[in-house]
């Protein structure tokens, strides 16, 4: 194998490896993942790793990993980490929001047995004023027709 | 910090599923998955690591069991494939072929590869899991990976004309 040979070896071996490395979601450089996808044989790459894979792997693994890839809209723009700072600071403000509605929600206490046992005062209504009031004395009637 | 039932919610998925394809028999990776935990609930969770060290170190209690238990096996006389039946639908078949590809791989390639593409672990987490360097990870998966595709030529270039994702079709719960 002459040098050209080797050089093209390394070429192709350095496009994979970074195909390889996106599909996996590990970190890559968007300059060296456009290079790569802008070449038809690191497109058909990626493809045959995604087949490979909904073959002998288990995509749910891929899910449960988190790693929210998505492939670039076109191979000439490499704005794959443009949109990172802008999908974080959504992150955290829905996280945030989330917490402060949290925060503001009264909490069920719970007894020891994990039951929820009462609602916190501050969320139970405050019953009507009684518009009659029956004494219960024993012995007496306490129906409408009868007692006081 | 993290406590045996936190990694157990966490991990036991990614566990059986692993345990599954290097097994090939679910009601044994049910088995091992459990003996996993048990293990890990005696010898204690490493509250230094992080998470990602965390999960390598469940993952390797994995792969040293069932790498035991196949030694073991191989003593005994080995646990037979299932075996193809004509009369079966092709994907009978075809779970067959992938199952003997991923066999004939060499057992460090085979774990790389089934880590990765079964229970996701990233690839320091392999390293970790593994006691293998980053760079021997890249190599190992690509090595596998490349047996595969050469393996299962006619699948993947059946599956290369429907449709793939990233995220992949959805397996469901296999636990």
């Amino acid at each position: 194998m002459n040098h050209l040979d080797h050089a093209n070896r390394d070429d192709r071996d350095n496009r994979d490896d970074v195909i390889a490395a996106f599909a996996d979601g590990e970190p890559v450089g968007a300059p060296e993942l456009d290079a790569a996808l802008a070449d038809p044989a690191g497109r058909a790459y990626l493809i045959d790793l995604l087949a490979l894979r909904g073959l002998a792997g288990d995509a749910s693994a891929w899910r449960l990993r988190d790693r929210a890839a998505t492939l670039p809209r076109s191979a000439s723009r490499s704005s794959g980490r443009r949109w990172m700072p802008a999908v974080a600071a959504l992150l955290v403000v829905g996280v945030a929001g989330g917490y402060a509605i949290g925060r503001r929600a009264p909490e069920p206490s719970v007894d020891r047995a994990g039951d929820v046992e009462s609602v916190a005062p501050a969320l139970m209504l405050s019953a009507p004023a009684p518009t009659r009031v029956i004494q219960l004395e024993p012995g007496r009637d306490w129906t409408e027709t009868g007692g006081r | 910090m993290a406590d045996a039932e936190s990694l157990f919610a966490l991990h036991r998925q990614g566990v059986f599923r692993y345990l599954c394809r290097v097994v090939g028999q679910p009601e044994t990776a049910r088995d091992l998955t459990q003996e996993v935990f048990l293990r890990v609930t005696r010898a204690g969770v490493p509250q230094s690591a992080d998470a990602a060290g965390r999960r390598a170190w469940v993952f390797s209690i994995a792969r040293n069991l069932v790498l035991n238990h196949q030694r073991d096996g191989l003593r005994r006389g080995g646990e037979a494939l299932p075996l193809a039946d004509s009369a079966q639908p092709p994907t009978q078949e075809l779970a067959v072929a992938i199952r003997r590809a991923i066999d004939a791989l060499p057992e460090v390639d085979r774990d790389v590869f089934l880590l990765r593409e079964s229970a996701g672990l990233s690839y320091d987490e392999i390293a970790a899991a593994c006691g293998l360097s980053l760079e021997a990870v890249r190599a190992r998966l690509k090595r596998a990976r490349e047996a595969l595709r050469a393996s299962l030529d006619g699948p993947v270039s059946r599956a290369r004309q429907g449709l793939v994702s990233l995220r992949g079709p959805d397996h469901g719960d296999d636990s």
